[in-house]
C-alpha cells in the first residue's frame, strides 16, 4: 500500500511538472554557495518555458546518467525557436564545454531534464549516504520492512 | 526591488574566434546599485549577472552573460563599480556584433532563499549600447 501510493505520487509529479526527474539531489559543490551537496531541488520542465540566461537548469550529457545542475550563461535562439546554450557552475572557473560530449560545444532543449524552481537544503543527504554506504541503505530498508511488518501485527 | 544604474561605453570590436571567425566585442561598464531592500529574512544570497541581449540576422535572440557576482546576506548590498571590464568573453555566434545598434545590457539577480521557491527577477536598470560599423585592428597583449 505504502509503496504503491508513493509510486503513484511520484508518477503524478512527473506528469504535473513535465520533468522525468522532478526532484533531484545536488551531487557536487559546483554551485556553491547557493547549493551544497545533499540539497534537494524541485524541477519543472514545461515545453513552452523558454531557456534564458541566468536560469538554473538540470541537464544530462548524452551518454551519461548523472544530472548536472548549473546556470545558463549564453543562449543563441533562432527565429524558429531552435536554441543552443552554454552552462557553467557558479563555483567553477570555466564554462561546461569540458563536460559536454567530445566535439559538442552547446546544449540543446533535449538535453534539459528540468528547470530549478525550488529547493530544500540538506534533505537529500540521505540518498547520498545511501549511495556511498550501501550497508546504510540495507539497514534502512530492514528497519522500514520491520516497521511495516510490526504495524500489521498490532 | 533595488535601484540600478547602468552605463556602458567603449565598445570596440576585434576579429578573432575559435574555429570559424566570430565577432568578439569589448565593453566596459559602470554599475551603481542598492539591493538592500531585496534581502529579507529568507534570502541567503543574490546571484547578480550582467547580460548583453541582442538580435542578429542569424539568431532572433542572443543573451550573453558578461559579468557576475555573488552577494551573500551580510555583504555590502551597495555596488559602486566603475570602468569594469567584462569577466567573460563577448563572442557572438557569427558576425552579428559589427554595426549592431541595439545591444541591451541588463543587470539581473537570482534570489536564492534559505529554503523554498527560486524566483528570477530582472533589475530595473538597462542601457542600450551600439557597436561601431568597423572592426578594430587587434591589439597586442
Amino acid at each position: 500500500m505504502i509503496v504503491s501510493s508513493a509510486l503513484m505520487i511520484w508518477k503524478g509529479l512527473i506528469v504535473v511538472t513535465g520533468s522525468e526527474s522532478p526532484i533531484v539531489v545536488v551531487l557536487s559543490g559546483s554551485m556553491e554557495p547557493a547549493f551544497h551537496r545533499g540539497d534537494l531541488l524541485f524541477l519543472t520542465n514545461f515545453h513552452d518555458d523558454p531557456i534564458r540566461a541566468g536560469e538554473i537548469v538540470v541537464f544530462k550529457v548524452e551518454g551519461r546518467d548523472i544530472p548536472i545542475v548549473h546556470r545558463v550563461i549564453k543562449i543563441h535562439e533562432r527565429e524558429n525557436g531552435n536554441i543552443k546554450f552554454l552552462t557553467k557552475g557558479d563555483n567553477n572557473e570555466v564554462d561546461d564545454r569540458g563536460l559536454y560530449k567530445e566535439g559538442q560545444n552547446w546544449l540543446e532543449k533535449k538535453d534539459v531534464v528540468g528547470r530549478a524552481r525550488g529547493f530544500l537544503p540538506y534533505v537529500g543527504m540521505v540518498t547520498i549516504i545511501m549511495n556511498d554506504y550501501p550497508k546504510f541503505k540495507y539497514a534502512l530498508l530492514a528497519v522500514m520492512g520491520a516497521y511495516v511488518l510490526l504495524k500489521r501485527e498490532s | 526591488g533595488g535601484s540600478v544604474l547602468l552605463s556602458g561605453r567603449k565598445n570596440v570590436e576585434d576579429f578573432t574566434g575559435p574555429r570559424e571567425r566570430s565577432d568578439l566585442g569589448f565593453i566596459t561598464f559602470d554599475i551603481t546599485a542598492d539591493l538592500q531592500s531585496i534581502f529579507d529574512w529568507n534570502v541567503k544570497q543574490l546571484f547578480l549577472y550582467l547580460t548583453a541581449e541582442y538580435s542578429t540576422r542569424k539568431n532572433a535572440l542572443n543573451q550573453v552573460v558578461l559579468w557576475d557576482k555573488i552577494m551573500l546576506r551580510g555583504d555590502n548590498p551597495r555596488l559602486l563599480l566603475k570602468d569594469m571590464k567584462t569577466k567573460y568573453f563577448f563572442f557572438d555566434d557569427g558576425n552579428g556584433l559589427k554595426g549592431n545598434r541595439n545591444i541591451t545590457l541588463t543587470l539581473s539577480w537570482n534570489v536564492v532563499p534559505n529554503a523554498g521557491i527560486l524566483p528570477l527577477v530582472t533589475g530595473s536598470g538597462h542601457v542600450s549600447v551600439p557597436f561601431p560599423d568597423t572592426y578594430e585592428t587587434p591589439k597586442s597583449y
